[in-house]
């Protein structure tokens, strides 16, 4: 890497600088002197690992140096393009800020303090540390718990350890985003089926925020003008860049979907628009589902919702009216407490006017078949229940409920949390109420996180191992369903830069430190390399490997037949076989078996609700320090409405305290706005960070997660993002 | 090439497609490996108005843009040293050595299409990605884009995307009335 | 005649002193400013990709626009053969080279190549280009005003008179052609269009006039000044406040066009000068300091008081510096799109010159000076036909 001479001079000769300003963008400068020059390309297939698509992108190989990650033109996930965090991935190998090696805590925790020490020694510690642990706990393997978000491929790894390890206590990110989405439209539907969006001529989007929010090939789909006509209805109460390009915004009062939703029931079933054939053949319930919805008129629903009840009539006249209209799923639903219910009644909407399986309507996900991975399991004489099994009605084992979780771990409750073991999820900003979290740490006696960057977590641990990044990487190949399932793969594009080793590699190293209840150590366990479990799961796919390699992903042309469902070829995965507009299930277990509306709490007086949601710009709390994207959005600031700022005397760029309920605050800028209801406030995530290990957005604007309520909703065990008050005031 | 039929350049830009992602920006920054030198290096960009009207009455729009490559050339004609030149299919280029950073031409560009940039010593500006469109690629901000905004191609070939698309729509340039006959084409 | 004395008389007194210590002084500003530059690059000047002329532009037009004029005036002596105006040759053609040279000297740090700039000026010229035309007629109107100088000095009238010639019509080519890198740019309306170049031809006779009375304030401040001067000061004051009247004429009629109708692009221009971020630069410096008090102050004593006269030279010489300011500055403040970053809530863009660029122009006043206070010390710039010694004989002995 040459350090190019005027970052030289500025390092050597800096006296002079007061003279003139000199705007430091020392890290920028320094990521971007890694410059490729002119050359021959080498184009090197693989996969994007900046969010959750997964895109496939060419990349550019420079003299050795990674110049631009450019679409896949062939890769249909994504119709072939690359979004601003997608080509800003480019220069995160170069990053100066990233970890390059493992790092033990010195100092006290968030002090900053580290040693740089060897994998091994690495692994020693913990391992001395984790075992001593165990011992404490009286061999309470469940002592230690297990942290993951997906997206690395190699998360299969990080379980299989966990689970040869001996702990049932796994924490994924499903629910702080999607975990009521699924159970509500798995109630109805027996899948969390997609949208076919393509095909689709009038979309209801009920806060997703399709135009920032990137879905692929959703987001592609939505907006690319290939269906002429095409209406798109949008609620939500800010005016998002989705609300810029729909044809209708409503700033519905948050929490209130269901009862839009219930109101079009009421229209459609009550206007008989909706699909008799369809309703008769395949879904069960309609008659209850019919008597239920007459209490819940538009003219009702104008009052909880705040939109017109003639609008209302109108989309839902349109709706059952018009061939291939869909209301579209959404993905984050960490909103309210009754949000799997809020997702049933969107499910049925579409069920009754029969938008599914059939083009332009919810398509379940097919995929393409992977051999499995398979371990040896590990079998240990006194295993313990998670923490929170109690307390959700349907917890994914492998997912958890983090907030109710963590409330258990806090409290110690059935058994102690002494040891957690982060792998690239960055708990401090992804779980609401970071002071609860900071609870939790104090209560741990060891905290591992794996990432590629100093998170705030990471920056709050004991020991950081540094993965190597995504384009140093070899990730086996990931399947992806959807209604044209690809499987896509990982390749390096660089050799690593620095000591940082893939996941499989590391818990592998671990594993050779644990011992299980037989004497054996962990690491017998694991067997072969990454690259002979990538040839075995596409073994069944002939040619696979091969265009894996040479593309990055595979497809064999297939997609999801519609009609199958209709013509009887297949059965929706319910208990009754039908689409439930009432269930069984639900009403055994106590819920309601259809969608009842309850008042969300309102505001008090001087509060706002807080709303979560995405940008184009930044993944979560992962990427607010890319240069690149930094440069779009250096900082975050909080929306309010205009009139009521005006009312507040707050102008844009004064400093407010936003305050929530249990007295939790954060400073930052006010950005005053016609585009959001004048009962929320909004800032966007992945700012205020509390790492100096990442500059760019030390200490800059605020994290949400440091005012987010602790709320979880008890169905999925989704967490609840905004049920969340503030108190605004000028700081 | 001398021989072969002049191609004339243009990109057709449907700004209704628009979400403002900036995907176009970062990956124009990344084909051609600019660095960010401060507010100022970027060769593309998204014009808005930011939200207009009064809550809940709202609207937005989004117009990407970049170096019109004008076939009446301010910027040419005002460059002492001939280092903003023409080529022969139309494309208007910097050629870094020459440029002596005089900034007459910043002056002369009507649509704030130039900048400095001190990685170069020079001044710089979009390209058209020529670097690329001879290998049969498209420009970077063309391909990366998810809506695709931006089309690409030979105004000479009657063929071309373009072509049929500048034949089948209504379209706009930027500010017709400073006579620069842009080569980018808006649909209207 | 006794030129020693003489310089004893101007440099090495008091005052003299005074003046070299302050120009010494202003020179260090600019050097360190220089330094800093060398070392930091563009970001230490607040020129930006909005504005990216600023005031070292300005300055430089400050000083060519100085430089022609001085030209002017001086040839309507040597070239034009008005008598009672070659008194004041030598010493204005001297002045002249001056100030092209700090104009140069200012402009080579802000031009990124000023090196590359002379080797392909030559090798890839752009005749199109209004820039290289100025650039070159300013190198031959150097080059001419320097021998003319040279044949001066050996007192060779006839060629220095055809030298002068020379000068005088590069320098009026160069100098319209400088107007012309404003005028033709389209993009700019309130530049554009053929006033540029007149405006500054006119202006440049101004300053000329007015650089005039000062050189000789300075040069008779501590002797009696000969009948012969006196009488051409006169004219020289009557002709300042003639040009004057007709650049202030100019000048309502540049408001008023680029306000009446609102013409767009122009119209803000003129509204940032006359209501906007230049206000006080415009009405203070430009308006008062630079053309109404000189003015009114010649108009009311009709030029026989050539301490009025020096006093108004004084005013307008500094309203003038602030007059290319504001030309070059109010003309980029409209942005070519209205929603870059950098537009304020008054729609308009916004620049100060930073620290750094303030050094350096300060630097190039400081050269300027420091180059005449030397060549009153190496040559004798009184004219050798009218030889001023002789008269103030009287005063010789106090030195
Ligand atoms: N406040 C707030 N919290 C939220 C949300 C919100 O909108 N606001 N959204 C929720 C949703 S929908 C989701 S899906 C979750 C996501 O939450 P997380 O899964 O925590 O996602 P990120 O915040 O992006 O953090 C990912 C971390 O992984 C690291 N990382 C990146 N690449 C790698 C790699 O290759 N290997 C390893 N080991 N680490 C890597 C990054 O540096 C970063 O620290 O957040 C949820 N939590
Ligand atoms: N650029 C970018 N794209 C991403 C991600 C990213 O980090 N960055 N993350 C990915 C992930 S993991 C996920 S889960 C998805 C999430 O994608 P989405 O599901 O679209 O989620 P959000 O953007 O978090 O929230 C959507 C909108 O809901 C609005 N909203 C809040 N409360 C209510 C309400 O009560 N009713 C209605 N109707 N609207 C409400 C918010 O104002 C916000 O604009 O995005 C994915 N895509
Ligand atoms: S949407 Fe963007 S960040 Fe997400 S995978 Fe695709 S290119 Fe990467
Ligand atoms: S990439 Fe396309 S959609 Fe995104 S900002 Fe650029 S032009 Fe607009
Ligand atoms: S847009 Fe500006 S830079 Fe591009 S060709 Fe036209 S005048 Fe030149
Ligand atoms: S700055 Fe460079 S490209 Fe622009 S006019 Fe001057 S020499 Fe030409
Ligand atoms: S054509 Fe190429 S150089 Fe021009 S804006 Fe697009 S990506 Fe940048
Ligand atoms: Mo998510």
């Amino acid at each position: 890497m040459s350090v190019s001479r005027r970052t030289f001079l500025k390092g050597t000769v800096a006296g002079v600088a007061g003279l003139g300003v000199v705007p430091v963008f020392r890290h920028i400068a320094l990521t971007q002197d890694k410059i490729p020059g002119d050359g021959p390309v080498r184009y090197v297939n693989s996969s994007c690992a900046i969010c959750t698509n997964k895109c496939v992108f060419r990349g550019q190989v420079v003299n050795g140096v990674i110049r631009r990650l450019e679409p896949e033109p062939d890769f249909p996930k994504s119709r072939g393009m690359m979004c601003a965090r997608g080509n800003a991935g480019a220069t995160t190998p170069y990053d100066p800020d990233r970890l390059k090696f493992p790092l033990i805590r010195t100092g006290k925790r968030g002090e900053g303090k580290w040693k740089k020490v060897s994998w091994d020694e690495a692994f020693a510690y913990i391992a001395e540390k984790t075992n001593t642990l165990v011992k404490e706990e009286g061999g309470n393997r469940a002592t230690i718990a297990f942290a993951s978000s997906e997206g690395t491929y190699q998360e299969h790894y990080w379980n299989q350890f966990r689970e040869v390890f001996g702990s049932p206590n796994s924490l994924r990110h499903p629910t702080l985003c999607l975990s009521s989405n699924i159970r509500g439209f798995q109630s109805v539907f027996g899948t969390y089926p997609n949208a076919d969006v393509a095909n689709s001529r009038y979309i209801i989007l009920a806060g997703a925020d399709r135009a920032e929010a990137f879905m692929t090939p959703d987001t592609i789909d939505m907006f690319n003008k290939s269906m002429p006509g095409r209406k798109l209805i949008y609620l939500d109460p800010r005016f998002t860049k989705t609300a810029a390009k729909a044809d209708k915004w409503f700033p519905i009062k948050p929490g209130t979907d269901m009862a839009f939703a219930l109101a079009m029931l009421n229209v459609i079933i009550g206007e008989n628009l909706y699909d008799k054939a369809f309703v008769r053949e395949h879904c069960t319930g309609f008659e209850e589902l019919a008597a239920h919805v007459t209490q819940y008129t538009p003219e009702w629903a104008q009052g909880e919702t705040g939109i017109e009840a003639s609008e209302i009539r109108t989309v839902a006249r349109e709706f059952a009216q018009t061939p291939g209209a869909v209301f579209y799923p959404g993905r984050r639903s960490s909103w309210l407490r009754d949000d799997v219910q809020t997702r049933r009644a969107i499910a049925m909407v579409n069920a009754v006017t029969g938008s599914f399986d059939r083009p332009g309507g919810l398509i379940p996900n097919i995929s393409i078949p992977m051999k499995g991975y398979f371990y040896e399991p590990a079998w240990y004489s006194n295993p313990r229940p998670r923490l929170e099994e109690e307390d959700v009605m349907f917890l994914n084992p492998r997912d958890g409920s983090w907030i109710a979780w963590r409330d258990r771990a806090i409290k110690g409750d059935p058994y102690r949390i002494r040891g957690m073991f982060i792998n690239k999820q960055n708990v401090i900003d992804s779980v609401p109420d970071r002071n609860k979290t900071f609870e939790l740490f104090d209560k741990l006696d060891l905290i591992v996180t794996i990432d590629t960057m100093m998170s705030d977590t990471a920056w709050y641990s004991d020991v950081v191992l540094p993965e190597s990044n995504y384009l140093e990487r070899f990730d086996p190949p990931y399947g992806l369903g959807g209604i044209e399932p690809v499987i896509v793969l990982r390749q390096p594009l660089i050799a690593p830069m620095y000591d940082t080793r893939p996941c499989f590699d590391i818990v592998k190293g671990l594993a050779a430190h644990f011992e299980d209840e037989d004497g054996d150590t962990l690491d017998t366990y694991f067997s072969g390399t990454v690259e002979e479990h990538a040839e075995m799961f596409v073994s069944g796919l002939p040619g696979a490997m091969e265009m894996l390699r040479e593309k990055g992903f595979y497809t064999d042309g297939r997609s999801a037949v519609m009609g199958e469902y209709r013509s009887g070829k297949k059965t929706v995965a319910t208990p009754s076989k039908k689409i439930e507009l009432y269930s069984e299930d639900f009403a055994g277990r106590g819920l309601d078996p259809m969608p009842v509306y309850r008042r969300p709490e309102e505001p008090g007086k001087g509060q706002f609700r807080f709303l979560v949601g995405r940008h184009a710009i930044h993944t979560h709390s992962m990427t607010a320090a890319f240069p690149e994207l930094n440069w779009h959005m250096p900082e975050n600031s909080l929306w309010i409405n205009a009139a009521k700022a005006r009312e507040m005397g707050i102008r844009s760029g004064d400093l407010v305290v936003a305050q929530n309920r249990s007295g939790a605050e954060v400073r930052i800028k006010a950005q005053v706005t016609e585009g959001i209801r004048p009962d929320c406030v909004y800032f966007a995530h992945g700012f205020g960070s509390l790492s100096q290990g990442k500059p760019l957005v030390y200490g800059k604007g605020a994290t949400q997660a440091a005012i987010l309520e602790s709320h979880f909703e008890p169905v999925s065990g989704n967490a609840c993002m905004h049920e969340t008050f503030v108190e605004i005031r000028k700081a | 090439m001398a021989n072969e039929k002049k191609k004339r350049w243009v990109m057709v830009i449907d700004p209704s497609r628009c979400i403002d992602c900036k995907a176009c920006d970062v990956a124009c920054k990344r084909e051609n490996s600019l660095v960010l030198e401060g507010r100022d290096s970027y060769r593309n960009w998204i014009s808005s108005k930011g939200i207009e009207g009064t809550y809940p009455r709202l609207k937005q729009k989004f117009e990407p843009s970049q170096c019109q490559h004008c076939s009446n050339t301010p910027c040419e004609h005002v460059c002492p040293t001939r280092a903003t030149y023409k080529t022969r299919d139309g494309i208007v280029r910097v050629d870094y050595k020459r440029c002596i950073l005089c900034k007459t031409c910043i002056t002369a560009c009507p649509y704030d299409a130039r900048f400095e940039q001190h990685q170069f010593k020079a001044i710089d500006k979009c390209t058209f990605c020529e670097h690329r469109i001879y290998e049969g690629k498209l420009p970077a901000c063309v391909d990366t884009c998810p809506t695709k905004v931006r089309v690409f191609g030979d105004l000479n070939d009657p063929q071309s995307e373009v072509s049929k698309l500048l034949a089948a729509r209504h379209w706009r340039v930027l500010k017709p009335e400073v006579g620069t006959r842009p080569n980018l084409y808006y649909i209207a | 005649m006794n030129h020693t004395a003489f310089k004893e008389r101007i440099v090495f007194t008091p005052g003299g002193k005074l003046w070299g210590v302050l120009a010494g002084f202003l020179l260090i500003l600019g050097l360190v400013g220089l330094f800093n530059y060398l070392i930091h690059g563009v970001e230490v000047y607040n020129v930006h990709r909005q504005v990216p002329w600023g005031i070292q532009i300005s300055t430089y037009v400050f000083f060519v626009v100085s430089s022609t004029g001085l030209c002017l005036v001086s040839s309507l002596g040597h070239v034009f053969g008005i008598k009672s105006f070659e008194v004041i040759g030598k010493r204005a053609i001297a002045m002249a080279i001056f100030t092209i040279l700090a104009g140069f000297a200012v402009i080579a740090t802000e031009i990124g190549h000023p090196l590359r700039m002379l080797v392909y000026n030559i090798i890839s010229p752009n005749l199109h280009a209004a820039i290289w035309w100025m650039g070159t007629l300013y190198g031959i109107y150097l080059v001419c005003i320097l021998i003319e100088f040279w044949f001066m000095m050996r007192g060779d009238h006839r060629f220095a008179g055809y030298l002068g010639l020379a000068g005088f019509i590069a320098g009026v080519a160069a100098h319209s052609n400088l107007g012309a890198v404003f005028g033709f740019l389209d993009a700019r309306p309130w530049w554009h269009g053929p006033f540029l170049p007149i405006y500054f031809i006119l202006s440049a006779a101004v300053t000329g006039c007015a650089i005039v009375l000062l050189l000789f304030a300075h040069r008779y401040y501590r002797e009696k000044m000969p009948r012969n001067v006196e009488e051409t000061m006169h004219a020289i004051g009557k002709l300042f406040c003639l040009l004057l009247g007709i650049l202030i004429f100019f000048e309502i009629w540049k408001v008023l066009t680029s306000i009446y109708g609102a013409p767009p692009g122009k119209y803000e221009a003129m509204m940032a000068l006359v209501a906007g971020p230049l206000s006080t630069s415009f009405w203070l410096f430009e308006v008062l300091l630079g053309m109404l008090i000189p003015f009114a102050l010649i108009l009311f004593t009709k030029a026989r008081s050539f301490s009025i006269n020096v006093l108004a030279a004084a005013s307008a010489i500094v309203g003038i510096f602030f007059m290319r300011y504001n030309l070059v500055v109010a003309g980029q403040l409209v942005p070519m799109r209205p929603d870059v970053h950098r537009v304020g809530p008054d729609g308009l863009l916004s620049y100060f010159p930073s620290p750094t660029e303030i050094g350096i122009v300060l630097g190039g006043i400081g050269l300027c000076l420091l180059m005449y206070i030397a060549a009153n010390l190496l040559f004798n710039l009184d004219d050798e036909e009218h030889p001023s010694e002789v008269e103030s004989l009287q005063t010789n002995s106090c030195s």
